[in-house]
């Protein structure tokens, strides 16, 4: 017998999966790794860049070489780490970055050409011509990557959670347990996450038996105590002010459940990482061969899965604990051929206990193996001045131990160096977080590595990236001294397991051919996640959509029943327009936009701003915000206004009602909606505390439908059963048994009325108005009608022509402008520069050729430079012809100039004449009675 | 199904229903001391500032006593109001949330104005097994999508 296997006895295997398209059997609890090895699976996978057979290295997170895909079709899951997926019924992984199959690799040939392809190769091969890259980039494209990700939506479900303690405990192990169990009982809140899904850490690996039920009861009594368990759970990052991520995993990669994970946000007071030790691999020739394994991996193979990795082992080590390994193996029923001690001869209790049972070796150098695809076939070593050969079918090595600092790291603390073991260790830190246990260093000391290697282009110090020892010895001669520069020209500690194995190895060898010690040598940046995560549990719930909120309308169903296009509009979707048949977007807003000049029409305006303003001071307050008179607006009245930032620039415009002695309704843009809100709020709080004024939001509270056209009046004058009001006049009716707020006032160009209801009454209102407006041959309209009929008419929308950086001077707006000032932005006003003639003007628009292509540059001829932009552009919408809205230099002196309006990546350049920013009913005869 | 120790996370039952919220007007309130509104459920949401829940009839006399003093708008319109019964709710807030509503401190009389997933809501606590949130109408679907609730009819 040879190879890994499963040890006799135990439980029978109850789970069925497959590898690679082959049947095998696992026990509940084995990880996908363990359950290979139980089934005598030792190639798993290939390397990323020679194609190298690869195995399974390590027994957790840190494992760099047995990549796989887990799952089929939505819930694929490329480049798992087998030792870390649990194995559930039905499970399917196959390996990946193989052709045609994982032994016979065609890829195999690039090992072949390994020499080649030594550091920076991509950087040295791939130089110009430029045109050439669209050729290189077909193979690079081919060659990069390892498994595919799939092509379906996700369909897994994720959650996004929230949760807050007083200490937040990472990891379970031993000193984890003890912390935790001491915050309990100091009565704080206490948080433990467990990465693994049985907790214990090291006690899991080195007790056997049954502890996961002792671990379990341990874990339910600090529940009983208070804290709060998360297992499988694992602490990706550490941000500032003590908050954590943490991914829990509610299902196993290409599993079905009703949540597959959670991303918790934990806001910990204080926070205690127990996130143990790392072991290091051995730098020697053939070190990643199928067979080759972590010495702690190994043990947990045995004492936690019952699994034996091999039959004849040898032991490689700098350090005691491997031999602890040798003990486990034996007692597994496998034969230790030897232990290759790295170290000149070692008293110790366990070195001398192993002396009794296993051929002991010190001052061991030069380690080599031989095998083939599957399996180990011996291992080679110079003890002393002597070579020997053993039969060997795995390798168990241990390099010492590193601490897992990354998260210590990551909060901006230091490290300090040990060199009794050869790590770097948690310093200083910048918030409330303490290291315990391996963490914080408290792992068994090692031997100095040796920089003398026999074969190092043989001898991988990144396993993933297939990185030798050679390929930093050329990146030093190279002239790559930055550690920073070195990872990135070799692609060192990149990838899925970012060089958590290889990242001590590679400094020590850097270190060594720069004749300083390892401190000296540097360390990259430690960055969040410490584990790959998902992008579904970054999306959280919004998986599918565009990670924003989705504010619907109130009369949302109402116009859902017209099967609209819908319209992002910020948060909101608002319908676009109506198309009947099949019209077009700009066949059926035109058809709206002529029912509404010739007819009557009806749009859902809700999502205009709103703010009820009230109270005694209420006139001072609009006073303040807004640049127009409104102090002497009469109850019952309403008009224009826009509102300055504090630099004079137009921020956002409205109208403004009084609608009784103390009582004013303020509307302004949707797209500003937010920002006026805010602006009021420091108007209120800020500026003018003294006043006695309420300001309260009610864009949801009101929903508006807009009734616009020639017969609008007579509309709303049959509905409510009076006259309505006159133009900029206000009054209240009621619509369908509902109370509405009504306000004359016209955006389309057209007699027209805002009809405001509460949003939970106004759907009678739309159903009425849209049967009255249809029986006169009208119908709803939507955003694209409403801009045609603005942009005729002339009127500036905020985010188009007040972009932020025009004056009410520059919109033609500055009759408007109060006066006597006291408002905010007033006094910016009075600068020359904001009323300086060459500043960008609005201006009009229209075509000598064909349509206007919005976002367009202004320019005198083709090719000279841009004098400005056309801000929006619309047909006519009775007379044809294309017209826009436009910014332009000095515009307001320029009417009758043509020039061309040129969009060079729409390849349009069309000749436009500079006319009055007005195309339609210039004096407003239209809506007024 | 996952193998684990145990399930990560025994959060208790809630059950959820959503409608409009219906009487709620906004108490703005510039004098030093509020308007005696009791018999009323004033929700204290800003500083000088109350929701008046289920008001009715009493507005008019909460109004009259105010005077100058303040000023009442209604809201009710666009605002609704998840009933959130059982042990579970401060679990359930804690979805896409940012506030601690696990904090044993956060009890019956409550308000804290904060956003879940994004969404800006008011979480009034009413008993120990009770809490009402109140959020603006246009992020109904957000937020049934988000607490997996049977989209509104």
């Amino acid at each position: 017998m040879t190879g890994p296997a499963r040890i006799a006895g135990g439980p029978a295997p109850s789970l069925g999966f497959s590898f690679d398209g082959k049947p095998y059997r696992a026990r509940p609890g084995d990880t996908l790794a363990a359950a290979l090895l139980a089934n005598g699976v030792n190639l798993v996978a290939r390397s990323f860049k020679y194609h190298r057979p690869r195995g399974i290295m390590a027994a957790g997170v840190e494992e760099p070489n047995a990549l796989v895909t887990v799952g089929e079709g939505a819930r694929r899951t490329p480049n798992t780490r087998a030792t870390d997926v649990f194995v559930y019924d039905g499970l399917v992984a196959v390996s990946q970055n193989r052709w045609p199959s994982l032994r016979f690799d065609i890829g195999t040939l690039l090992g072949l050409a390994a020499p080649v392809f030594a550091s920076g190769f991509y950087y040295k091969t791939f130089f110009g011509p430029p045109k050439r890259w669209m050729f290189y980039e077909k193979f690079i494209r081919r060659a990069a990557g390892l498994g595919n990700p799939p092509i379906e939506a996700d369909a897994d479900r994720y959650e996004h959670r929230a949760a807050f303690c007083d200490v937040l405990v990472v990891g379970s192990g031993p000193a984890g347990r003890v912390a935790s169990q001491n915050a309990a009982l100091a009565g704080d809140r206490v948080i433990l996450v467990e990465q693994d899904a049985v907790p214990g850490g090291s006690i899991v690996r080195d007790a056997g038996g049954d502890v996961t039920a002792i671990m379990a009861a341990e874990l339910a009594a600090l529940e009983l105590a208070g804290t709060r368990v998360l297992v499988r759970t694992t602490a990706s990052g550490i941000w500032d002010d003590g908050l954590v991520t943490c991914v829990e995993q509610l299902a196993e990669p290409g599993q079905a459940a009703e949540i597959a994970q959670r991303l918790w946000r934990i806001r910990a007071k204080r926070i205690v990482l127990a996130t143990g030790a790392i072991e290091r691999p051995l730098t020697f020739a053939g070190n990643d061969r199928p067979g080759v394994m972590l010495s702690q991996a190994a043990r947990t193979y045995v004492r936690r899965f019952d699994v034996l990795p091999g039959c004849r082992a040898v032991i490689a080590t700098n350090n005691d604990d491997a031999y602890l390994t040798a003990f486990a193996l034996r007692e597994a029923g496998g034969t230790v051929l030897a232990i290759l001690d790295t170290r000149a001869a070692v008293v110790s209790q366990v070195v001398a206990a192993a002396q009794a049972y296993f051929p002991v070796f010190f001052d061991v150098q030069d380690l080599a193996t031989e095998g083939g695809l599957n399996c180990l076939s011996s291992v080679d070593a110079m003890i002393g001045s002597t070579k020997r050969r053993f039969a060997a079918d795995l390798l168990a090595m241990s390099g010492g131990f590193t601490p897992v600092v990354h998260l210590h790291s990551q909060a901006a603390g230091k490290l300090d160096w040990r060199e009794d073991i050869q790590a770097f260790v948690p310093g200083a830190t910048l918030q409330a977080i303490t290291s315990v246990g391996s963490a914080a260093g408290e792992v068994e000391a090692i031997a100095a590595m040796t920089a003398n290697l026999g074969k190092p282009k043989a001898s991988f110090i990144d396993f993933q990236n297939d990185v030798t020892a050679a390929d930093i010895d050329l990146a030093w001669q190279e002239g790559y001294r930055s550690v920073e520069h070195l990872k990135r020209y070799t692609t060192l500690g990149m990838a899925t397991d970012q060089g958590k194995t290889s990242n001590m190895a590679a400094l020590t060898r850097l270190a060594g051919a720069a004749g300083v010690a390892i401190p000296q040598a540097g360390l990259t940046t430690f960055r969040p996640p410490y584990v790959p995560l998902t992008l579904g549990a970054l999306a959280g719930p919004d998986g599918g959509g565009h990670a924003a909120p989705t504010r619907r309308l109130a009369l949302y169903e109402h116009h859902q029943r017209l099967k609209p296009i819908w319209q992002p509009l910020g948060y909101w979707h608002r319908p676009r327009a109506y198309p009947l048949g099949r019209e077009t977007l700009a066949e059926a807003a035109l058809r709206e936009a002529r029912a509404v000049r010739n007819c009557v029409g009806i749009v859902d305006v809700s999502t205009l701003a709103k703010f009820m303003v009230t109270g005694p001071d209420a006139s001072a307050f609009l006073e303040i915000v807004c640049a127009t008179n409104v102090s002497k607006l009469a109850v019952g009245r309403g008009r224009y206004t826009f509102m300055l930032r504090e630099d004079g620039m137009v921020m956002d415009d409205g109208t403004v009602w009084r609608l009784s002695d103390n009582r004013y309704l303020l509307t302004s843009s949707t797209g500003g909606a937010e920002r006026m809100e805010a602006h009021l709020a420091y108007v209120r709080q800020v500026l003018a505390p003294q006043l006695r004024v309420s300001v309260v939001d009610s864009q949801e509270h009101l929903a508006g439908i807009a009734l616009a056209g020639p017969q609008a009046r007579d509309v709303l004058a049959t509905l409510i059963g009076t006259e309505p009001p006159a133009h900029m006049g206000a009054s209240e009716g009621v619509i369908a048994a509902v109370p509405v707020q009504i306000l004359a006032a016209s955006y389309s160009g057209e007699r027209a009325f805002e009809i405001y209801a509460a949003g939970h009454d106004a759907g009678p209102v739309w159903d009425a108005l849209e049967a009255a407006v249809r029986a006169r041959g009208g119908c709803p309209y939507g955003l694209e009608a409403l801009e045609f009929l603005r942009i005729e008419k002339g009127h500036v929308v905020v985010g188009g022509e007040a972009d932020g950086r025009t004056t009410a001077h520059d919109l033609r707006l500055e009759k408007m402008v109060r006066k006597a000032g006291g408002f905010i932005g007033a006094s910016a006003l009075d600068r020359p520069a904001l009323s300086a003639p060459d500043r960008k003007q609005l201006v009009g628009l229209e075509s000598l050729g064909g349509d206007i292509p919005e976002g367009a540059m202004l320019m005198e001829t083709w090719g000279s430079g841009a004098e400005g932009h056309v801000t929006a552009a619309a047909m006519r919408v009775n007379m044809g012809g294309s017209i826009a809205l436009g910014l332009l230099n000095g515009g307001r002196g320029r009417s009758g100039e043509t020039l061309v309006a040129s969009s060079p990546t729409r390849g349009q350049h069309v000749q436009v004449r500079v006319v009055a920013p007005h195309f339609y009913d210039h004096e407003g005869a239209r809506y007024r009675d | 199904m996952i193998t684990k120790a145990r399930a990560t996370v025994t959060d208790a039952s809630v059950a959820i229903a959503i409608a409009p919220a219906g009487d709620v007007v906004v108490l703005d309130c510039w004098a030093l001391m509020p308007p005696d509104v009791h018999g009323v459920r004033a929700l204290k949401v800003e500083p000088k500032r109350w929701w008046i829940i289920d008001g009715g009839a009493a507005i008019a006399a909460i109004a009259q006593r105010l005077g100058d003093d303040g000023a009442l708008t209604p809201i009710g319109g666009g605002l609704l109001r998840a009933r959130l019964t059982g042990p579970g709710w401060r679990a359930q807030l804690m979805i896409g949330g940012v506030f601690d509503a696990e904090d044993g401190g956060f009890g019956p009389g409550d308000c804290a104005a904060t956003i879940i997933h994004h969404v800006p809501v008011w979480i009034d606590v009413i008993a120990d097994a009770e809490a009402h949130v109140y959020f603006a109408a246009s992020h109904r679907a957000d937020i049934e999508r988000l607490w997996r609730l049977a989209p509104a009819a």
